[in-house]
C-alpha cells in the first residue's frame, strides 16, 4: 500500500495536467473536426496577435505576477526579520489564519466595498473632511494599470507566505542570526542575510506557484482588475464564452500564450535571484552593516499588519452589507439593517455550502492520506524526492488553471465521468494534493527522528512507530494541512462548474453566479458564509490538539 | 525510482486518452408535441436541468416558484443550474456534440437569445425538428402582434426555442435630481457634456452596451433597414462613422472620463444608486419599479425613452440535441408560457417581465391576472414606450464589438 502511494500521487499530479494541456494545444494548432477546421494552422495565433489591446493583457499579467510575489514576499520578510520574537508576532500569527481561509473571491469584495469611490473609507471621512455629498469620480478600483489588483492580490498572498515561511522557520532557525548579531549587524538585518536565504531555499516552489496563480488569476482580476483591457486570463475566459464558437481556437491559443506568459514570468524570477544571490553575496562579503533595521521592521509591519487588518475590515463590511438596508452615500452605516437576505437565502445556502462541505472534505482528506503514505513511504525506504518529483508534484500550481482545465474537462466528457461526486472531488484532489503534501513534507522533514529511532529500538514495528509515535505527534501540521485543503477545495469555482456539470453547485460557483448580479447584499452574505466554513475548520484544527494533549506538556507548544 | 514517476507518467497519459470510438449515435425518440398527452406522460418523474443566467434574486425567486409549480402539476423537478453566463451553457453542449454524447446531456432547457441562439442554431446544437410551435399555450402568444417572437435578432426561430418574454430598451433616473431628461442624441449628447462623469454605458462586449450601441447607430442614420442584413453585406464604415464620431466627441465627458466602463445592467444600476450617475439604462421595462420596491433606488425614480423609438427583442427557452429530459423540458416552456406564469412574470413584486401573450386571445378568467396587476410609478405605460425598433442582424453585434474594443478597448 505504501509504496504505490507515491505511483498515486504523481499519476493524478500530472496526468490530468497533461491530459488537459494536449486537448488545448490540438484546437489551438487549428485543428478542430466540430468546427470544420482540419489539419495544423498558425490561424489562431494570428487572430490572437490582431486582437486590439492584447500586448497590454499578457504585459499585465506578467507584471502582476512578478509584483505580487516580489512586493509580499518584501513585506513578509522584513516583518518576520524584525518581530519574530516580539508580541506582535504572536498576535499575527493567531491572525492571519482566518484571513488564509478566506476565499480570494471573499477578500477582493470586501477590499472593494473598502476601498472604492463610493466604498467605506470615503464615507468615513464624507461629507465631513472631503465635502464629497456625491461619490467623487475616482478611478480607484478597476484601473488600467492594475494597482487595484495587485493589492488585492498581495494582501491574500501575504498570509499564504507566512504560513509556508512559518512551516519551515523551525527546520533552519539557529545560531546563525546570533553570530551575525555579535559581529555587528542590526539584529532585523543580520536575520535576513543569515536565516532568510535558509528559508528561501526552502519556499522557492510555493513562491513559483504563488507567480503561476498571480499571472493567471480569474476571480479577483474580475473584481478589482482593469477591464480595458483586463489582463490575458480573463481575455481567454472571455473568448471561451463568445457566443461564436470560432473564437473558441482563438481561446486555446490564448490559453498556450498564458502558459508562456507564466513561464516567461518564472524564468524572469529565477533570473532575479541568480542576480540578487550575486550581488547579495558581494555586500554581505563587504562587511557592509545596514542601518537601516527600524526602516525595515516598519516597512515589514505596516505591509503585513495592514494587509490582515484590511482583509478584516473587508470581512466586516461584507457581513454589514448582507444585512443593510438602504445604504446611500455618504452614510457610514446602513440606515437600516434588514435580515431578509439571510432569511430568503437560508435554504438555498444551506444546500449548498453542504454540498462544498462534502466535497472538500474528502478532497482534503484523500489528500492528507495519500500525502502522508507518501511520506512515510519515503522515510521507511530512506528516499528522498529527486528535484524532479518535487517539480511534477507542483505542476497543477505551476501551469494556469485555464490553460488546462478546459481540456481536462473534455477527457471527462468523453469518458462519461463528469456530473458525479467522485470525479469531482478528483478534480478537486488535483489542486488540494500539492499544497497539502507541501505543507506536511515540512513538518515531515523537521520531525526529530531520534524519537522513531528509540521507538524502534525498543522493538515497535514501523507501523506502531507511525501511528503511536509519528502521527500523534504530527497531529497539529497535518490537522492544519486539512484545514488548508478543506479551504482550497472550497475556493474552487472553474473545476466545480464544469466537472459538476452545473449539477453540483456549491457555496462558491452559486457565489459567482449570484455575484454577477453585482447585488451586494447577496455578494456579502454568499461571500461571508464562503468564508466562514473554512473558518471553522481552521478553528476546529486548531482546537482539536489543544483538547487532545492538554495533559501533554510537550505537545502543547506550537 | 525515478524510473518508475517515468513509467507511471505513460501509464497515466494512456489512462487519458480520449477513446473516440466508444460513444454510440443511435438518436433517442423525441417527443412530440402534438401528442400532447405522451409528452406529459413521458415528462412525469423527469429531472428538467434549467440553465439561466443567475444574478439576479427575483429572477432566481421566480424560477423557483416555476419549478413548485411543474412539480405539483407534472411531477418534474426543475433545476434551476444558475449561470454567470449563457455562453457558458452553448460551451458546454458544443464539448458535449465533441464528445459524441448524443444523449443524455447535462443541459435540457436553456434560457437563450440573440447571438447565443444564432450561434447554437448555426452550429447545429438544438433539438432538430421545430417543436415550439406545437406547444399547447404557443397559440396564445402574441405572434402576430410582435415580430420579435418569430425572429430573434433577425434569425428566424424556426420553431427551435419557445417565447418567454420581451424587453426594450429605456432609461431611468432619479426625478428629485433631474428635473428634464434629453428625449433625443443631440440632447443627450448636450446632457452629459453638462453634467461630465455623470454618464456611462457597458462596455461592448456586454449585451446592455452592445445594444447602446445599436440604438445609436440607428438613430444617427434616416434608412434603419439596412442593419436588418448580415454585416457583410453592408458598408460596416460609412454606416457606423456617426456612431463613433458621436462616441468620441461625448467620451471625455462620461464617468471616469471614459476610461472605464459599467460591466453590464446590474452594475449600471448599482452606479445610479451610489449616487456615482445620474442615468442608467436597462432592458427589463420593470427594472427601476423592482428596484424602488427592493429599496435599492429612491421612490422618486422615472424611466424615459428617446423620440426616434427604442431597442426591443424577445428571449427564449430551448432545448439541446442531446437534452436528457426533452419531454419535460417542453412540458416546462409550455408552462412558462401559460397565462398564469406569464402574469405573475409581469407582476413587479416578482420580476416585472413584460408578457409575450395576446390579451384577446386569453379568456376571461385568464384575462383577471393581469387586469388585478398595477404598475409601478417607474414603469412606462403601454402610450409612453414609443416605437419599438427591431434588432439588427445578429451579425452586427459581433462587429459592433470588436470596432468597439479596437477604439476604446485599450482605455480610451
Amino acid at each position: 500500500m505504501l509504496r504505490i502511494a507515491p505511483i498515486f500521487m504523481i499519476a493524478i499530479l500530472i496526468g490530468p495536467v497533461l491530459a488537459g494541456l494536449f486537448h488545448i494545444i490540438v484546437p489551438a494548432f487549428g485543428h478542430d473536426p466540430e468546427l470544420g477546421q482540419i489539419g495544423f494552422s498558425l490561424q489562431a495565433f494570428y487572430a490572437l496577435k490582431m486582437m486590439p489591446a492584447i500586448m497590454k493583457s499578457i504585459w499585465l499579467s506578467y507584471w502582476l505576477g512578478l509584483m505580487t510575489a516580489f512586493i509580499s514576499l518584501m513585506l513578509v520578510a522584513f516583518f518576520i526579520a524584525s518581530y519574530r520574537n516580539s508580541y506582535w508576532f504572536l498576535v499575527i500569527k493567531t491572525m492571519f489564519k482566518p484571513v488564509l481561509a478566506m476565499p480570494h473571491a471573499a477578500a477582493a469584495f470586501g477590499l472593494a466595498f473598502l476601498i472604492m469611490p463610493s466604498g467605506f473609507i470615503i464615507r468615513l471621512i464624507s461629507p465631513e473632511l472631503t465635502g464629497f455629498i456625491r461619490p467623487p469620480d475616482w478611478l480607484i478600483i478597476n484601473d488600467p494599470a492594475g494597482f487595484a489588483l495587485l493589492l488585492g492580490l498581495v494582501i491574500k498572498e501575504i498570509p499564504f507566505l507566512l504560513l509556508v515561511i512559518l512551516a519551515s522557520l523551525p527546520q533552519v532557525e539557529g545560531q546563525y542570526s546570533r553570530v551575525a548579531r555579535i559581529s555587528g549587524y542590526g539584529k532585523n538585518y543580520a536575520w535576513l542575510i543569515s536565516v532568510f536565504p535558509l528559508i528561501y531555499k526552502k519556499i522557492r516552489l510555493p513562491i513559483y506557484a504563488l507567480i503561476a496563480f498571480a499571472t493567471s488569476v480569474v476571480d479577483v482580476a474580475l473584481i478589482l482588475g482593469p477591464a480595458t483591457p483586463p489582463p490575458l486570463s480573463i481575455q481567454i475566459l472571455r473568448l471561451m464564452s463568445d457566443p461564436d464558437l470560432t473564437q473558441r481556437s482563438i481561446a486555446a491559443a490564448a490559453a498556450i500564450v498564458q502558459f508562456g506568459v507564466t513561464i516567461l514570468a518564472l524564468i524572469t524570477w529565477w533570473i532575479g535571484e541568480k542576480i540578487f544571490i550575486h550581488f547579495g553575496k558581494k555586500i554581505i562579503m563587504s562587511g557592509f552593516r545596514f542601518q537601516g533595521d527600524k526602516i525595515l521592521g516598519f516597512i515589514g509591519f505596516v505591509g503585513v499588519g495592514g494587509a490582515i487588518f484590511m482583509t478584516f475590515v473587508g470581512l466586516f463590511l461584507l457581513a454589514l452589507w448582507s444585512v443593510s438596508g438602504i445604504w446611500k452615500f455618504p452614510q457610514v452605516f446602513p440606515a437600516e439593517l434588514s435580515f431578509s437576505t439571510w432569511h430568503n437565502e437560508a435554504s438555498q445556502l444551506l444546500k449548498v455550502s453542504w454540498r462544498a462541505i462534502i466535497i472538500a472534505f474528502f478532497a482534503s482528506f484523500i489528500a492528507i492520506i495519500l500525502a502522508l503514505s507518501s511520506l512515510e513511504n519515503e522515510y521507511q525506504r530512506q528516499i528522498k524526492l529527486s528535484k524532479w518529483a518535487k517539480f511534477i508534484l507542483f505542476l497543477p500550481l505551476l501551469v494556469p488553471q485555464v490553460s488546462f482545465l478546459f481540456g481536462l474537462f473534455i477527457i471527462f466528457l468523453w469518458h462519461g465521468l463528469d456530473g458525479n461526486y467522485f470525479s469531482l472531488i478528483f478534480a478537486h484532489l488535483i489542486f488540494t494534493l500539492p499544497y497539502v503534501y507541501l505543507l506536511l513534507s515540512d513538518s515531515w522533514n523537521g520531525f526529530d527522528i531520534r524519537y522513531l529511532t528509540s521507538a524502534r529500538l525498543m522493538g515497535k514495528s514501523q507501523m506502531n512507530v507511525f501511528f503511536s509515535i509519528r502521527l500523534p505527534m504530527l497531529l497539529r501540521p497535518i490537522l492544519m494541512a486539512f484545514a488548508l485543503g478543506f479551504a482550497i477545495s472550497i475556493a474552487q469555482y472553474l473545476p466545480t462548474l464544469l466537472i459538476g456539470a452545473g449539477r453540483f453547485p456549491t457555496i462558491t460557483t452559486e457565489a459567482v453566479a449570484l455575484a454577477s448580479g453585482g447585488n451586494r447584499r447577496l455578494i456579502g452574505t454568499y461571500s461571508l458564509v464562503q468564508t466562514l466554513l473554512p473558518f471553522v475548520v481552521f478553528a476546529i484544527a486548531a482546537l482539536i490538539p489543544a483538547l487532545l494533549f492538554h495533559n501533554r506538556k510537550g505537545l502543547n507548544n506550537e | 525510482m525515478r524510473f518508475s514517476f517515468t513509467k507511471n507518467i505513460l501509464i497515466t497519459c494512456f489512462a487519458f486518452l480520449p477513446i473516440s470510438g466508444f460513444a454510440q449515435s443511435d438518436i433517442s425518440q423525441m417527443p412530440d408535441p402534438k401528442n400532447w398527452d405522451m409528452v406529459l406522460n413521458e415528462a412525469k418523474g423527469q429531472s428538467v436541468y434549467f440553465n439561466a443566467w443567475g444574478g439576479a434574486p427575483n429572477i432566481n425567486s421566480y424560477i423557483a416558484w416555476v419549478s413548485d409549480e411543474v412539480f405539483a402539476q407534472y411531477g418534474i423537478r426543475l433545476e434551476h443550474v444558475k449561470l454567470s453566463n449563457t455562453a457558458d451553457a452553448v460551451n458546454r453542449v458544443l464539448a458535449e456534440k465533441k464528445a459524441k454524447r448524443n444523449q443524455g446531456g447535462a443541459i435540457d432547457l436553456v434560457w437563450i437569445n440573440g447571438e447565443n441562439f444564432a450561434s447554437m442554431k448555426n452550429q447545429n446544437l438544438l433539438l432538430e425538428k421545430g417543436w415550439s410551435y406545437d406547444l399547447p399555450n404557443y397559440s396564445l402568444a402574441d405572434i402576430e402582434g410582435k415580430k420579435v417572437l418569430s425572429y430573434d435578432f433577425s434569425e428566424p426561430v424556426d420553431g427551435l426555442e419557445s417565447p418567454w418574454g420581451t424587453a426594450q430598451f429605456s432609461f431611468y433616473y432619479d426625478s428629485a435630481e433631474l428635473s428634464e431628461v434629453p428625449t433625443n442624441l443631440d440632447g443627450l449628447a448636450k446632457w452629459i457634456k453638462e453634467n461630465p462623469s455623470r454618464f456611462t454605458y457597458a462596455d461592448a462586449s456586454n449585451f446592455i452596451g452592445n445594444t447602446f450601441l445599436k440604438q445609436l447607430a440607428l438613430g444617427l442614420i434616416d434608412d434603419k433597414s439596412v442593419f436588418s442584413k448580415p454585416v457583410e453585406e453592408a458598408n460596416f464604415d460609412k454606416l457606423t462613422a456617426p456612431l463613433w464620431a458621436w462616441l468620441d466627441d461625448i467620451h471625455p465627458y462620461l464617468w471616469r472620463k471614459g476610461k472605464i466602463f459599467a460591466r453590464d445592467t446590474t452594475h449600471l444600476k448599482t452606479l445610479l444608486s451610489d449616487n456615482e450617475i445620474s442615468i442608467a439604462m436597462t432592458f427589463n421595462l420593470g427594472e427601476a419599479s423592482s428596484a424602488i420596491k427592493e429599496g435599492i433606488l429612491p421612490k422618486t425614480t422615472r424611466s424615459f425613452v428617446l423620440d426616434y423609438g427604442s431597442i426591443g427583442n424577445a428571449h427564449f427557452v430551448t432545448i439541446p440535441f442531446n437534452a436528457n429530459a426533452k419531454a419535460g423540458a417542453m412540458v416546462v416552456a409550455n408552462f412558462m408560457l401559460s397565462p398564469i406564469a406569464q402574469a405573475k412574470k409581469l407582476d413587479e413584486n416578482i420580476w416585472g417581465d413584460p408578457s409575450v401573450l395576446a390579451y384577446e386571445k386569453l379568456s376571461e378568467s385568464d384575462k383577471v391576472l393581469f387586469d388585478d396587476l398595477t404598475q409601478g410609478a417607474a414603469t412606462l405605460g403601454a402610450e409612453e414606450l414609443g416605437k419599438l425598433i427591431n434588432e439588427p442582424d445578429a451579425s452586427w453585434s459581433e462587429a459592433f464589438k470588436k470596432e468597439w474594443l479596437k477604439r476604446y478597448g485599450a482605455g480610451g
